[in-house]
């Protein structure tokens, strides 16, 4: 192979899921067959009652030492596809090229015995993932090392702690010096020194000229790492890219899959019926870091509420709650009025970087614990620019820090 | 879909140990949604290499097995010799009460008699059930892990022959003391029970995928096994006229168990015909379940992951 070849090719792959075990059982009995017989037609990429594409048409390539970021909700095909790059399965369409040596992370410490002391584990584990003893033994010290399982190496499995089992099993697993790494949300457990740790390794091993393909949640951490994201939403591939525009495009899914709480309090004919957010100067529900964005809170009542509150949240898909404010803060007073009453909100120069966000507003009484209605998720909008950037080249994360540099002596 | 690579292959950059001597660095894989059966000789050539490869896993896993089985026992390897021993104990006492007497023209003490039936025929159900229930413990791995799929079965029938040896161990000395005669066919004995084993493997291999799918597979064979026991003379002497009965020949355990306890035990047989027929059939059958067991792990992982 020439350098230049990708290191993975998945053509149009796709693969079909029947969710009802039944069926599933008797088109598994129905696929021996046709496997054993060598049946022809293109029988594999129909579809039979009850089945559906779990993975549909995805189509990339992938060069050597890239690190691309599979992102998606629950459920969009991620670890099938994952899978089947693994080879653990075949795919129903399409053909999968993988170029070099192949190792997959989709569980750690898998082949565990934990009757079974550390080290002996060490050996299995390896000659499962494909090395050699030699092999194991030439790198037993920096997997020791690298897992800080310390003396008890040579204790039985059965007493580490969960974080220990993770360490030996990822220290192992890392340790074969894959040419194509695939990891599948493995690194969402442990603490966050380990994690560090593993962040830090994976990134070693690609700037060594491995390619990496990584499942996983935490998109800040990812950052480090990746510089391509692929989005999967729905069982298809809608975005293959620049790592920083998928991941936000993944937050956007995100928080509009949660599904909405109305959350309503007694019998009150009153509530939040609507967050719309006043596009941006592009006309669209993106912005730039630094733009004003307004919101029009609709409410909705049978009767006249006097003295009532509205407080606005700000949530990003990343980490959560940012924060929030209240009416009563800029001592702005209003009253709700039937049929409709709309409050107008303005956020001048906000300051969120990259990424997907929420606008929620909750509606109280003049009381101070009369909580009436809160639309969360409410209204989404999208920060699309300027890009952030790792590696202290620029600003990263969520929020837009306003700061000052002086050179002192 | 041969590898085609280039003799020129450099890692794009790199200092770090990637310069190893692994000379898979350079392996392709092409996975596609093409039966294996479309290319036999390859998928043959496909599963003896894995089988080469998965050799030193194999070992690993068996000793892992081995050691974490007996290092949470007390009595260790007894419980190998057990089963056979316990089944010839059940006849004894049956034959003492006057239950039942099977023993007749048998020309050994009845007790080494079924004793050495049931260490043979031991090792054909464990090699029967062997590819169902190693798929089964190591689904969850098959599931996560790319590994040669062979090796598994390795380990059930390095499983299979320590528990032979195990008992014959235990087994030829008890012969001798019987005053079984000394033939050289003793020392063959685990040849032959080897080819009962490959037998065995074969039959469990070809049951093991639909096993796997459906749980009626591994009832039966529960089920069967001791029905099975009992048509198979091995708590009986061999039936006359041997080959007139088509139970004796058409039982694919009873040929080879008989020829193996007959050479043991006396050192001549007179099932010669149907225990060479069995023998040239099991080969064939090993081969050809063990490329059905390559196609069909695929499918089941697909299956039967979570």
């Amino acid at each position: 192979m020439s350098a230049n070849q990708p290191s993975v090719e998945v053509r149009n792959v796709s693969k079909k899921y029947c969710r009802n075990l039944k069926r599933s059982l008797r088109y598994g009995l129905a696929d021996l067959w046709s496997e054993t017989t060598a049946r022809r037609g293109g029988w594999r990429g129909k579809l039979r009652p009850g089945e559906f594409f779990a993975v549909d048409s995805v189509d990339f390539d992938m060069k050597a030492g890239e690190c691309i970021a599979l992102l998606g909700p629950n459920g969009a095909g991620k670890s099938t596809l994952l899978k089947m790059i693994a080879g653990l399965f075949k795919p129903d369409l399409g053909t999968i090229t993988v170029r070099g040596r192949l190792g997959a992370l989709i569980e750690l410490g898998t082949g565990f015995n934990t009757i079974l002391s550390g080290r002996e584990n060490v050996y299995v584990n390896g000659a499962i993932l494909g090395l050699t003893r030699r092999e194991v033994e030439d790198r037993f010290d920096a997997i020791m090392d690298f897992s800080e399982v310390g003396d008890v190496i040579d204790e039985p499995v059965r007493t580490y702690s969960t974080g220990m089992r993770l360490r030996l099993g990822f220290a192992v697993a890392t340790h074969m010096n894959p040419r194509v790494l695939l990891v599948d949300e493995v690194l969402a457990v442990g603490d966050v020194g380990f994690r560090m740790k593993c962040f830090n390794h994976i990134l070693k091993l690609v700037e060594s000229g491995m390619s990496l393909i990584i499942v996983s949640h935490a998109i800040g951490q990812l950052n480090r790492v990746s510089t391509r994201s692929i989005v999967m939403n729905k069982h298809k591939m809608i975005f293959d890219g620049d790592f920083v525009e998928g991941a936000s495009l993944y937050e956007k899914i995100q928080l509009e899959q949660h599904s909405a709480v109305n959350e309503v309090s007694g019998n009150e004919p009153c509530l939040v019926s609507a967050i719309e957010i006043e596009p941006s100067l592009s006309g669209s529900q993106q912005f730039k870091t630094g733009d004003d964005l307004s919101a029009r809170i609709v409410i909705t009542s049978k009767h006249t509420l006097k003295g009532a509150r509205l407080r606005i949240s700000i949530e990003s898909a990343r980490t959560g709650v940012l924060g929030g404010f209240g009416t009563p803060l800029q001592e702005f007073q209003f009253d709700v009025c039937p049929p409709q009453t709309t409050v107008r909100v303005t956020l001048p120069e906000l300051p969120l970087l990259m990424g997907a966000y929420t606008l929620n507003a909750t509606i109280y009484g003049p009381g101070r614990e009369e909580f009436i209605h809160r639309r969360k998720p409410g209204a989404t909008f999208e920060i699309t620019q300027p890009r952030t950037a790792s590696f202290g080249l620029g600003e990263d994360g969520v929020i837009r820090f306003r700061h000052l540099w002086e050179l002192l002596e | 879909m041969a590898n085609e690579f280039e003799t020129s292959q450099t890692p794009p950059s790199g200092p770090i140990e990637s310069s190893n001597s692994n000379d898979d660095v350079d392996e392709v894989l092409v996975f596609t949604p093409d039966s294996g059966m479309t290319n036999p000789l390859q998928l043959f050539g496909d599963s003896l290499r894995d089988l080469w490869a998965g050799r030193e896993l194999a070992w690993r896993m068996f000793i892992r097995n081995i050691r974490g089985l007996y290092r949470q026992t007390f009595l260790g390897l007894f419980w190998a010799f057990l089963p056979p021993l316990a089944n010839t104990v059940v006849w004894l006492l049956l034959r003492q009460a006057g239950a039942i007497d099977l023993a007749e023209g048998i020309k050994v003490h009845y007790a080494v008699y079924v004793m050495t039936g049931m260490v043979i025929w031991q090792s054909f159900t464990e090699a029967l059930q062997a590819p169902l229930q190693a798929v089964n413990a190591n689904r969850n791995m098959l599931s996560k892990i790319r590994f040669p799929r062979e090796s598994i079965l390795l380990v059930s029938v390095f499983e299979v022959l320590f528990n032979l040896a195990v008992r014959l161990v235990v087994l030829v000395p008890l012969l001798l003391i019987f005053g079984i005669v000394w033939t050289p066919w003793l020392l063959l004995s685990p040849l032959l029970i080897l080819w009962l084993i490959f037998l065995g493997l074969a039959i469990g291999l070809y049951l093991m995928p639909i096993g796997m799918l459906y749980q009626d597979v591994g009832k039966l064979i529960a089920v069967a096994v001791p029905v099975w026991m009992i048509i198979t003379p091995i708590v009986y002497g061999p039936p006359d006229n041997w080959n007139s009965n088509p139970l004796n020949w058409l039982n694919p355990a009873s040929p080879l168990l008989t020829l193996t306890r007959d050479l043991m035990l006396f050192g001549t047989t007179e099932v010669w015909p149907s225990a060479i027929v069995y023998a040239a059939i099991t080969l064939p059958l090993l081969v050809t379940g063990m490329l059905y067991y390559r196609l069909s792990i695929p499918v089941l992982v697909e299956r039967i992951s979570s």
